[in-house]
Formats: C-alpha cells, sequence, structure tokens
C-alpha cells in the first residue's frame, strides 16, 4: 500500500470534516417561515404548497418557527389554502376557488397530486398544536370575475375560525394583503395586520396611520435605502422572496422581523 | 470521536491490504433531494462483490441546518469484465441532527445503479443512479410531538475508487 496516498486522502477528508461542525449563528431576534408550507416552488417540494403534509414537514422536521399560507375563499365563504389565481393549470377543475363550494373541491388533487386541498381551519390547529406561528397571505381577488370577493364575508370567515382560539393564540396570526382596504375591514384586534406592498411610501403612510402593523416586502426589491427608512420610522417588516442561498444571506442582512423563505433549514442555519 | 471513526476506516483498509480480498477507498459526491454530499469509505473488493462502510457528510441546506455527518453503508454486485463494468446495489445512511427545537433523525436507504470507467489496475471512476427512500424521525424537544415521515429520494452521483494491493503492472 502507497502510504503517501493513505495520508493524503486522510488529510482530504479531515479537511472536508474541519469545515465545521458548528452552526453559523448570527441572528436571533427573527422568525423563520416556510414558504406556503415548506416552499411555494415545485423544484424544493417534497410536498405540494399549501397542503397538510407540507406544513407538517415544515413545522415537525425542519423546525420553521412558522409557516406561510395562501387563503382563499370559496363560494360559501370557507377559507381554504391555495395559492394559485386560477385550478386549470394545477388540478382537475378549471376555474377560481370563489366559484365552487367546499364539497365541490373536496376531491381536489392539488398540483396533479394525490395530495388534497386544505382549510384553513384545519392548518391553524396543526400549527396552534405545536404553538407556532402563521403568516395568513389573504386573496380575496376573483381572477375569473375580475373582482374582489365580499370583505365582510371574508372577515366574518375569518373571525369564525380564529373564535376557538385565544387572545395569546391569536397574537401569532398575522394577517397579510395586498389591498389595505381588506386589512382595514379585518375586525380581530389580536391578530398582527401586515400590508404588502413594493413601495416604501405606501408603507410608511399605512403605518404611520395605524392601518397597518407591520409590512411584507420582496426581498428582491428591497435596498439599504429602504431599510433605513423603515427603521427612522421604526417600521417591523417581512422579507418575502428568498429561495436561493444567496438570496438568503442577502435577506437575513436586512434583519427583518420574519422572513419567508423556500429553504428553511439553510435559512435556520443563520438564525438561532 | 469523528477523526477516531475517519482514522479507524484507513487503519482497517491498511490492515486488509495484505489480507486475500482487495480493500481500497472510494471518494463520491451527489445531489439528491437531502442537498449536495460528499462520501467518504472504506471499499472491501471479493471480485464480483464490493462492499464499503464509511461517512457522508451534507452541508447545510434542504434538510439540515448544520454541517452533519453520518454513517455510510453500501453493497454492489458487479458485472462485466471490460474497462466498463457495471454495478446494481443498495445503500445506505443514516443521520442525526439537534436542531432548535426537533431533534431529527434521517435514514436514507437507494437501489444503486452504477456504470464504472476502469482506469489502470488501482483506479476506477464511476458514476451512479440512485432511487429510493428517505425515512425522517423526529422528536421535539418539548416531548408533546414525535413521529415519523417519509418520501422518494433519488440522487446523481461520481466518485472515484482507489484499491490498494492490486499491482499497477500485470
Amino acid at each position: 500500500m502507497n502510504l503517501r496516498w493513505e495520508l493524503i486522502t486522510y488529510l482530504v477528508v479531515l479537511t472536508v470534516l474541519n469545515t465545521g461542525c458548528e452552526k453559523e449563528e448570527f441572528k436571533s431576534d427573527m422568525l423563520v417561515y416556510g414558504h406556503a408550507g415548506t416552499s411555494l416552488f415545485p423544484e424544493r417540494w417534497i410536498y405540494p404548497a399549501n397542503t397538510k403534509e407540507s406544513v407538517l414537514y415544515a413545522l415537525d422536521v425542519l423546525d420553521a418557527d412558522g409557516v406561510e399560507l395562501d387563503v382563499q375563499m370559496t363560494k360559501d365563504s370557507v377559507l381554504v389554502l391555495y395559492h394559485d389565481e386560477y385550478l386549470d393549470k394545477n388540478t382537475t377543475l378549471s376555474g377560481c376557488i370563489p366559484e365552487y363550494n367546499l364539497i365541490e373541491l373536496n376531491d381536489l388533487n392539488v398540483y396533479q397530486t394525490r395530495f388534497e386541498l386544505m382549510t384553513l381551519d384545519q392548518a391553524l390547529s396543526i400549527i396552534f398544536e405545536r404553538n407556532r406561528n402563521v403568516i395568513l397571505d389573504l386573496k380575496p381577488y376573483n381572477y375569473c370575475d375580475s373582482v374582489n370577493v365580499d370583505f365582510g364575508v371574508f372577515n366574518r370567515a375569518l373571525n369564525r375560525v380564529l373564535l376557538p382560539y385565544s387572545h395569546l393564540e391569536k397574537t401569532k396570526v398575522v394577517a397579510n394583503a395586498l389591498n389595505i382596504s381588506l386589512l382595514n375591514s379585518l375586525t380581530d384586534t389580536s391578530i398582527v395586520k401586515s400590508f404588502e406592498t413594493q413601495n416604501e411610501n405606501y408603507a410608511i403612510q399605512y403605518f404611520q396611520s395605524g392601518l397597518a402593523d407591520e409590512i411584507c416586502f420582496d426581498a428582491s426589491k428591497f435596498n439599504d435605502e429602504i431599510s433605513n427608512q423603515f427603521e427612522i420610522n421604526q417600521i417591523p417588516f417581512s422579507l418575502f422572496g428568498v429561495k436561493t442561498q444567496s438570496e438568503i444571506k442577502r435577506g437575513i442582512e436586512f434583519s427583518p422581523k420574519r422572513i419567508i423563505t423556500d429553504n428553511i433549514s439553510y435559512t435556520r442555519k443563520f438564525v438561532y | 470521536m469523528m477523526r477516531l471513526i475517519v482514522f479507524s476506516i484507513f487503519i482497517s483498509a491498511s490492515i486488509c491490504a495484505s489480507s486475500q480480498f482487495k480493500t481500497g477507498i472510494s471518494l463520491q459526491s451527489g445531489f439528491n433531494r437531502i442537498g449536495l454530499y460528499y462520501d467518504a469509505s472504506a471499499l472491501f473488493d471479493f471480485g464480483k462483490h464490493q462492499g464499503r462502510f464509511g461517512l457522508k457528510y451534507y452541508g447545510p441546506d434542504y434538510v439540515f441546518e448544520k454541517h452533519t455527518a453520518g454513517l455510510s453503508l453500501g453493497y454492489k454486485f458487479i458485472f462485466g469484465e471490460s474497462v466498463w463494468k457495471f454495478g446494481q446495489g443498495i445503500s445506505a445512511s443514516f443521520f442525526h441532527e439537534n436542531k432548535s427545537t426537533v431533534s431529527l433523525t434521517l435514514s436514507d436507504i437507494q437501489l444503486q445503479f452504477t456504470t464504472i470507467r476502469t482506469l489502470g489496475k488501482k483506479m476506477e471512476v464511476y458514476s451512479s443512479l440512485g432511487l429510493g427512500a428517505v425515512i425522517n424521525q423526529f422528536t421535539n424537544v418539548a416531548g408533546n410531538n414525535d413521529g415519523n415521515t417519509g418520501y422518494i429520494n433519488y440522487e446523481f452521483a461520481l466518485g472515484i475508487n482507489y484499491i490498494f494491493g492490486r499491482p499497477d503492472r500485470p
């Protein structure tokens, strides 16, 4: 046996192992949320987005602090989890969620898989059992009719789902929306209201007027200037749209209060 | 502890080099649904049968949030006598990671299909396709939630084998 080869190989292996078994810890006060459960994107899926299995995997296996979920309302005013505007591309049905009653969606195999549509009621039960957090991305727009669903009905549907839970549990719920009128329609004062925008001026205006408790911003549009403005105005904010390792590192540098990620474990590398 | 295991692998490789079957080392890198990995194993060559055990390493990515090394085992049956050979076998690897509130044990078991190119008497390079399952066993540190979950795993890997004891020339 060639001793030189043995030593070289041994050194190579040790070098690989010595890249470190320590966790790189940088931020301690940030909450890590899985995007649509574990991830919105098929190439990062273990389970399809917004399904029960995806939420369980994010919380039980990947140890996320919470999950971000996409909420739409059915024709019979039940809040269900589904991201896309239309059903056509990813299910056996066509049209939009607000055109169907829940019972008609019961056998819906989301994303052409065996996994079923989950109601918000089921999701909150899983999340609060584990004492975790949730961001509800409220999607009230019916793309098939080009009109918003009734905000009052949406609010009552949300209140009905939140009814069994305590004030403390409800403080773990962030209701996020692109539509400030919808946020303004929400009557539960325990939940956190988050306004999603790409415009920092709207963000500051709505935060200062008390219409929003927090701001949700696309990480790719976020920069030092916006970060400084938010810091000056003491605006808590979340960042979404972090998927690659470089996007995650960049997003964390801004120290958001919450980060919505498509790679929970890699994000948690920096957060303890 | 980890260094001791690695050192033991190479000591055993050295001892076995003088016995009737051949030993060697195998370095492999691949990508699957857990992430990118590196594997360093001791190789036991019985002609058509090839076994290995060693360490497999994942950096922080889709599953692990820390640098994580685990036990790696494999068996392969080799077809063919020419410079191109094919292998079919099974591999298994086991990992443990303590996350902030979750203790995770991951088992990855795969069927492997390998194409091997011999380079001289001592060296082989190979590519491998794997198909199998990941089984995650988790426990919440608060103790109020534990269970397991599994999913299909698939991977592509490249590797190199160096066999001790085979003569360089016939």
